[in-house]
């Protein structure tokens, strides 16, 4: 409260307050720091789930698509059946026989009976193991 | 009549003088309309995260914390790493408003200065908890001193992750200089300030080049978003400063 008082002399001395001249300003931000703070933890916590979900259903796309019994069939059975009539083209070498083992061997890129089981042994542990996210 | 019947008489009036009371006055609301309604919307949010979002992600959430290499460490890296990109992005244009006057209009001076301080300091938390919890994630499989060391880890875009790692040090720098600002020179205070601009653009190459959601559309869009608002912002404050408003 601004206080006056006035002399003998008549002179007047007004004494202002400077608290109640100018209150301070009331400035509270705690409440909505605080709910920024929590939206950010509950923002990745979502995330967390959403990431999981989204790459749980990636994964069980590849596995499902691996796991086929007559993709998976029709694969090695094509491979297995084509190699060893091809494998003997492949020892003399012609430029046109290596291109229809290519063919043939589209998937597994083998050039042998054993590469070709080796590779599709190893195709569906290799799909399974990769992380579909990175 | 005189000067002291003068005085007299005000000081009389000021003090007879009966104080309006209403309701609003006396009690002033302790939330306001805003607070009212941010609670109210936090309140739906939760229970739809609850009820809805909660049931239909727990489950592989749960499994991504199971098995020999739980995937739960780099999933809640990813996260942290764009909640804390969204914060120094608020933060960087907060401080933006600031300096090019923007923030007067709205939401006021000392709100946007103590938003700008939040979020940086919230900003630097969670890009150090990125950081740090990758060492639980065998697949990438970081030691201490990779993590802590730009540069030096070697499993994966050493180069982008080591950006990352510099711009958080910044970060700290900047974060941190809010407590020791009565210490320093203004001119000090500045300059620390103007290393916000290259932690921005390191926070921003480092999340394109070497993030693994860099392809995703909503990331997509967020990081065009935060780097157009940005330099937006950067070039009015560069007018505003040129035409010498005050």
């Amino acid at each position: 409260m601004n206080t006056i008082n006035t002399t003998k002399n008549g002179k007047v001395n007004v004494t202002a307050n400077s608290k109640s001249a100018r209150p301070a300003r009331r400035n509270n931000m705690l409440p909505i720091n605080l709910l920024i703070t929590l939206t950010a933890f509950a923002a990745t916590m979502t995330g967390w789930g959403v990431l999981a979900a989204k790459d749980y259903v990636s994964t069980t796309a590849a596995n499902t698509a691996v796991a086929a019994p007559a993709a998976t069939t029709t694969v090695a059975t094509t491979v297995a059946q084509a190699l060893p009539t091809i494998e003997p083209l492949v020892s003399a070498g012609t430029t046109t026989q290596v291109a229809q083992v290519a063919q043939v061997s589209t998937i597994t890129k083998a050039t042998t009976v054993k590469q070709a089981t080796i590779a599709v042994s190893a195709a569906p542990r290799a799909v399974t193991t990769t992380r579909s996210s990175r | 009549m005189d000067i002291q019947a003068t005085i007299a008489m005000m000081s009389k009036a000021i003090n007879d003088k009966k104080p309006v009371v209403n309701s609003t006055d006396e009690y002033p609301s302790a939330v306001t309309p805003g607070m009212l309604i941010a609670g109210l919307g936090a309140a739906v949010a939760g229970a739809v995260l609850a009820s809805v979002i909660a049931p239909a992600v727990l489950p592989q959430m749960v499994q991504s914390l199971l098995g020999a290499e739980p995937k739960a460490y780099w999933y809640l890296s990813r996260a942290s790493a764009l909640v804390a990109f969204a914060l120094l992005w608020i933060s960087t244009l907060l401080g933006l408003m600031i300096t090019n006057k923007l923030a007067r209009a709205w939401p006021g001076g000392p709100t946007a200065f103590s938003l700008h301080q939040h979020t940086s300091l919230l900003a630097l938390g969670f890009a150090i908890f990125h950081g740090l919890i990758l060492l639980g994630d065998q697949y990438i499989g970081y030691t201490l001193g990779q993590v802590l060391v730009p540069f030096s880890g070697a499993s994966y875009k050493p180069f982008w992750v080591g950006i990352g790692q510099v711009g958080i040090y910044l970060l700290a720098v900047v974060g941190l200089s809010f407590y020791v600002r009565r210490q320093i020179t203004q001119k000090t205070w500045r300059l620390i300030h103007f290393a916000s601009f290259a932690m921005f653009i390191m926070a921003l190459a480092h999340g394109i080049f070497s993030g693994t959601d860099s392809s995703a559309l909503p990331v997509q869009l967020m990081y065009l978003l935060a780097a157009a608002s940005t330099v937006f912002m950067t070039i009015y404050r560069i007018f505003v400063a040129r035409l010498g408003v005050k």
